[in-house]
C-alpha cells in the first residue's frame, strides 16, 4: 500500500471510530 | 511517543466529549435530537485539535511524518466541516422541543439569542474557511491565505465554544464546559506559538546570507551563517522555514530541504529552484542580509534505518537538495554502506552539483545514476522516467530487499516511484517520502 493509501486507511479508521462513538451515543437509552 | 499512542490519544479527545456528556445521566430525547447533539460535539472536538496537527509540532509531525500530518489535518477537517454542517439539520424541529412533545424530563434546547448567534457566526464561518482552503492556490499568496486560515479558524472554534456551552444541552455541564475552554485554550496557545513566541525565538537568533549563487538553471544554492550562535541541530533530510530580508516576525517564510550536512559545521546550505513569489528573486539577494531560520523540521531521516544494508536515494529536479544533506553527511561519517543516487531531470542544463556528485563517485562507495526526460544529442545516461525496469538494471534482489529508500521530488513523480518500487517488493517500511504539496 502507497503512503498516501496508508494515510486515507488511518483516516478513514479514526472517522469510523468517531462517528461509532457518534451512533452510540445518539442510540444510547433509544430501545 | 509511539505513533499508536498519538492515534489512541486523538480518539480519546475526539470521543471525550460524548463520553462526558453521556456520563451525565440525562434521559435522552429523540434519536434525531441526540444524533444533533452528537455530531456538533465530535465535530467541535476534532476542529479543536485540528489546531495541534498543523504541523509545526514536531512532536506530532516529526513522529507521524509531516506529509501524514498535513494530510490527516485536511481530511479532518472535511469530516469535522460535515459534522457540524449536519448538526442544525439534524434536530428534529422545533415542535420537539414544547414541553408537551418533549420526553418528560428532557432538558429543552437553549433557543436564546446570546447562545444562538455564536453558533450561526462559526456556521457560516466554517463553510467560508472550507471554501479559502480548497481554494486557496488559486485565490491568495500563501502566506496571506495561512494568516487567514489561522486566524478565521480560531475565531470560529472560539464562536463554537461559545455556542456549545451557551446553547448545548450537555456543554453547559461544569466538567464539559471546562473540556471545551481548555481545548480552546490549547488552540490559542498553538497559534500563539507559531506566530508569536516562535519568532521571538527565532529573533535571538539571527542568520546571515553568506551566498548566493547559481548552481543550475533556474537553480539556486543559498548559504546562511549564524550570527553569534551555534546555529542548528538537524539531521540530514530536515528542511526549514526560513524568510530573508524580513522581520523575525514575519509571515513570509518558506520551507525549503536542507542541503548541507551537520558534519559540514554551522553553515546551512539550501537548494532552491526558481518556482514563482520569493524564489524567483533569490537570485537579487544579496551577502549579509539577514535571515531567519525556524527549524529542523520533516521526516526524512536516516535515523530508524541504522541497519538498512544500503542507501537508495531517488530526487527528482530539486528534490536533491535532502539526498546532498544525506550523501555529504554519508561521506563524512565514513559509512561504508553502498548508496545509489537516482537523479531524475527534464534537461541536463538542470542538472545541479554535478562536479560534486561525480567527485563522490570516485572517493565513496557512490554510484550516481542520471535520468533526463528530454536529452540532448549523444546522452549515454537513462533517459526517460524513473520506471521499475531502470531500477531493477542497478539494484539487484537483495538491495530492494535490505535497502533503505528515500524520495524527494515533484508529487507525481513521487507516487509513481513509489508504486514502482512497491511492485518490485521494496517493503513500505523502507521508503521514505516527503513532498511539499498537497491536494
Amino acid at each position: 500500500m502507497t503512503s498516501r493509501g496508508r494515510i486515507a486507511r488511518a483516516f478513514w479508521v479514526l472517522t469510523l471510530v468517531i462517528v461509532l462513538a457518534v451512533l452510540a451515543f445518539a442510540l444510547r437509552g433509544q430501545f | 511517543m509511539p505513533a499508536a499512542i498519538l492515534v489512541l490519544f486523538y480518539l480519546a479527545l475526539t470521543c471525550a466529549p460524548l463520553a462526558l456528556s453521556a456520563l451525565q445521566g440525562l434521559p435522552p430525547r429523540p434519536l434525531r435530537d441526540e444524533l444533533a447533539s452528537g455530531v456538533a460535539l465530535a465535530g467541535l472536538a476534532i476542529l479543536l485539535v485540528e489546531f495541534a496537527l498543523s504541523g509545526r509540532f514536531r512532536v506530532i509531525s516529526g513522529r507521524i511524518g509531516m506529509d501524514v500530518t498535513m494530510r490527516l489535518h485536511q481530511l479532518l477537517a472535511r469530516a469535522s466541516s460535515v459534522l457540524i454542517l449536519l448538526h442544525p439539520f439534524l434536530y428534529s424541529g422545533p415542535q420537539s422541543l414544547r414541553p408537551g412533545l418533549t420526553p418528560p424530563g428532557s432538558a429543552p434546547l437553549n433557543f436564546d439569542w446570546p447562545g444562538l448567534w455564536p453558533g450561526i457566526v462559526a456556521w457560516l464561518l466554517l463553510g467560508a474557511v472550507m471554501v479559502m482552503a480548497l481554494g486557496r492556490d488559486a485565490l491568495y499568496r500563501h502566506e496571506v491565505w495561512r494568516a487567514l486560515h489561522g486566524i478565521m479558524a480560531l475565531v470560529m472554534a472560539g464562536l463554537g465554544v461559545l455556542h456549545a456551552t451557551r446553547a448545548g444541552r450537555y456543554s453547559g455541564d461544569p466538567v464539559l464546559w471546562g473540556f471545551w475552554w481548555v481545548l480552546f485554550a490549547i488552540a490559542v496557545l498553538s497559534l500563539a506559538w507559531v506566530y508569536a513566541v516562535k519568532p521571538l525565538m527565532k529573533a535571538r537568533r539571527p542568520w546571515r546570507v553568506s551566498s548566493v549563487t547559481r548552481l543550475a538553471d533556474r537553480t539556486w544554492e543559498l548559504c546562511l551563517d549564524p550570527e553569534d550562535h551555534k546555529g542548528l541541530r538537524y539531521r540530514p533530510g530536515h528542511f526549514a522555514w526560513i524568510s530573508i530580508g524580513k522581520p523575525a516576525v514575519s509571515l513570509d517564510e518558506n520551507p525549503f530541504s536542507i542541503a548541507s550536512a551537520p558534519a559540514d559545521g554551522g553553515r546551512l546550505r539550501f537548494v532552491i529552484k526558481e518556482l514563482g513569489d520569493f524564489t524567483n528573486r533569490l537570485g537579487q539577494v544579496t551577502p549579509g542580509t539577514r535571515a531567519w531560520v525556524d527549524a529542523p523540521f520533516g521526516s526524512l531521516t536516516l535515523q530508524r534505518h541504522d541497519k538498512a544494508g544500503g542507501v537508495a536515494l531517488i530526487a527528482g529536479g530539486v528534490g536533491i537538495a535532502p539526498m546532498l544533506s544525506h550523501l555529504r553527511q554519508l561521506d563524512a561519517d565514513k559509512d561504508p554502506r553502498p548508496r545509489v543516487l537516482f537523479y531524475a531531470n527534464r534537461a541536463e542544463d538542470q542538472i545541479a552539483c554535478r562536479e560534486e556528485l561525480d567527485q563522490r563517485t570516485q572517493t565513496g562507495p557512490l554510484r550516481v545514476v542520471h535520468l533526463l526526460s528530454d536529452p540532448p544529442k549523444g546522452w549515454t545516461g537513462e533517459t526517460g522516467f524513473l520506471t521499475p525496469d531502470v531500477l531493477t538494471r542497478h539494484l539487484d534482489a537483495a538491495a530492494l530487499k535490505t535497502w533503505v529508500f528515500v524520495l524527494c521530488g515533484p508529487p507525481p513523480m513521487l507516487h509513481a516511484v513509489e508504486n514502482a518500487l512497491l511492485a518490485l517488493g521494496v517493503s513500505p517500511r523502507n521508503i521514505l517520502l516527503e513532498q511539499f504539496s498537497y491536494d
